[in-house]
């Protein structure tokens, strides 16, 4: 900087005002180009920097229009021929104090503004995943309300980008609780309750008019609880799901836990404003998929918790047959399968004082069965433990119970091993019944 | 042993998703032949070239790569399945003769106090052929469903 104040004599384009145009011209483009294109390049995945360029990308255009034009304008103060000029304006030629303030402030400036936007946007790797949340998340926000169907769509495309590639731990973390900001808002939505956020000067103006034009229309019409339920069910299913489906470095077991609380977060709060009976059927397959997910990374604890909340999502058990029993045939966990049994004893009990055999009631009973027999084909106390659970309801377990839940598992579910060992079941407690006897 | 075996298209987004379990019954099944669909493009391909005894067409599915499903756009809602319809409707004698017997039926999530342009012309489903998917129903209630049809 130095050799810029020391140069005022000479005219124009002379060559020290030249090279230290050129050396302050590549500071600017390492200092403010190089930095972030280094941490992008080495933090982020592939994909995430993709959503980064999409939705940055305008901010990082206007801060380098912005950061030229300021660096022009020092270039030009410090040319020695408009100095003059500036001197004789001044009246004082020989006084320089007040045009070496001025370029100091402006050279002030910009390191501020450089150093305010790197610190903001590129503190870590962590910070950009966070700021990114944030940023999609916000936009889908206003596009909802805005009924901006377009926009919203590549807002959920974006997010589910970043649900598969958002590091585990704090970054998901962060990122599911925007997620859940996010349907907390679709799902309560009746007014439009924003508040002007100014964002960036430039387009604080543009954000401010398109929000004027959206609030009446958001206030006055709620959407249609059908066009709710859809977008909850492409939020569930491609970003909240697909959060809670990869491996221990995109997803730990806190994480995943946290994606099934708020499965069944959505579940309580928007099955009473979709009034829609068929989003639990959505949300009970989510939680079955991230359980699986869980399986097959051997995150037990989230397996077990999968199964409790697909009990309490749903008066429909096929999904927590399913991933109880994959959890004991592919891993060999008892817990899943013995909470799974609770569950199931507990509708059970819940549906038993009825005497006719409801749909309801036989599916149920089938799927508890079921377990049982797949349990019984384990030899020792496993066997004996299955056994023992069988005379909890004595009372329904007839020979026919038996051969119906076996049609049921080959015909409609494809369970051809457990279809065999209902069969082997029954044979086994009819035996004992007629060895007590 | 010589009981017929129905030939069928389902056309739904979500068969692999939350409709697997469906499908899958379905599959098993020894009265059906089952072909699935994806999207309104698969779906009017499949619909072309095979005379089938019943179709299964959900209302909201995505277009799929052919373009033409883009006059049907209406406020980028995904609602193909009805678009579907009208296309094989008002196309049936120079493109879909060979489905003449086959008996459309929609199973989607709408009400359908809410879809009631489909039970008028050019579409003009009978109301017994609609069925509103809910998380009532099982999988032998869709598969009497189906086979209530084809006893019509």
């Amino acid at each position: 900087m130095t050799p810029m104040f020391l140069f005022f004599n000479g005219g124009w384009l002379n060559e020290e005002w030249l090279s230290t145009a050129a050396a302050i011209a590549i500071t600017f483009i390492v200092f403010v180009i190089g930095v972030p294109f280094f941490i992008l390049q080495t933090f982020l995945a592939g994909n995430l920097r993709d959503v980064y360029q999409a939705r940055t990308g305008k901010n990082g255009f206007r801060f380098l229009i912005c950061g030229i034009f300021v660096t022009i304008l020092i270039f030009l103060l410090g040319n020695p021929a408009l100095v003059r000029a500036e001197m004789h304006y001044l009246g004082n030629t020989e006084d320089h104090w007040i045009l070496s303030v001025v370029v100091i402030i402006l050279l002030a400036f910009i390191l501020v503004m450089g150093i305010v936007y790197l610190s903001k946007n590129f503190r870590s790797a962590h910070s950009i995943e966070d700021n990114l949340s944030k940023l999609v998340v916000k936009a889908a926000i206003e596009h909802y309300r805005a009924e901006d169907t377009k926009q919203f769509s590549r807002d959920i495309e974006h997010l589910s980008i970043l649900a598969a590639e958002i590091r585990s731990g704090a970054p998901k973390k962060y990122f599911l609780e925007q997620i859940e900001i996010l349907i907390e808002k679709i799902t309560s939505h009746t007014a439009s309750t924003q508040k002007f956020s100014w964002g960036t000067v430039f387009s604080a103006p543009l954000r401010f008019a398109k929000q004027l034009l959206a609030r009446p229309k958001a206030e006055q019409a709620p959407p249609p609880k059908l066009e709710r339920y859809s977008t909850l069910k492409r939020i569930l299913q491609e970003v909240v799901a697909t959060s809670g489906k990869n491996g221990p470095d995109k997803v730990s077991s806190e994480n995943r836990k946290q994606v099934l609380d708020l499965l069944i977060y959505t579940y309580h709060k928007a099955l009473k404003n979709t009034d829609h009976s068929y989003l639990s059927v959505t949300i009970s397959h989510c939680i079955k998929e991230v359980g699986l997910a869980a399986l097959k990374h051997e995150d037990a604890p989230a397996v077990t918790d999968a199964i409790e909340k697909l009990a309490d999502s749903s008066n429909r058990y096929q999904n927590l047959y399913i991933l109880a029993n994959a959890a004991f045939f592919e891993k060999k966990y008892v817990k899943p399968i013995i909470t799974a049994l609770r569950k199931l004893e507990t509708a059970l009990r819940r549906l038993e004082p009825t005497d006719a055999m409801s749909k309801e009631k036989q599916e149920t009973l089938y799927y508890w069965l079921g377990l049982l027999a797949n349990l019984h084909t384990k030899p020792g106390s496993t066997r004996t433990y299955a056994v023992r659970q069988l005379t909890k309801f004595e009372t329904l377990l007839k020979e026919e119970t038996f051969n119906q839940a076996s049609e049921y598992f080959a015909d409609t579910m494809g369970y051809f091993d457990t279809a065999d060992s209902v069969r082997a079941l029954k044979n086994g407690w009819f035996s004992i019944g007629e060895q007590n006897r | 042993m010589n009981s017929k075996i129905f030939k069928l298209l389902w056309v739904d987004n979500d068969l692999y998703e939350d409709l697997n379990e469906l499908r899958i019954a379905l599959l098993l099944n020894d009265e059906f032949e089952a072909d699935f669909a994806l999207n309104a493009t698969e779906g009017f391909n499949l619909l072309r070239q095979k005379a089938y005894d019943i179709a299964v067409i959900d209302l909201r599915m995505p277009p799929g790569r052919h373009d033409d499903w883009k006059k049907y756009e209406v406020n980028g809602s995904e609602q193909y399945g009805y678009a579907l319809l009208k296309e094989v409707t008002e196309q049936r004698n120079p493109l879909f003769s060979h489905l003449e017997k086959t008996r459309f039926c929609v199973y989607s999530i709408e009400n359908p106090q809410d879809v009631r342009q489909l039970f008028e012309p050019p579409i003009a489903l009978p109301r017994e052929h609609y069925c509103q998917k809910t998380d009532r129903v099982s999988s032998d209630d869709f598969l009497n469903f189906l086979k209530g049809l084809l006893r019509l």
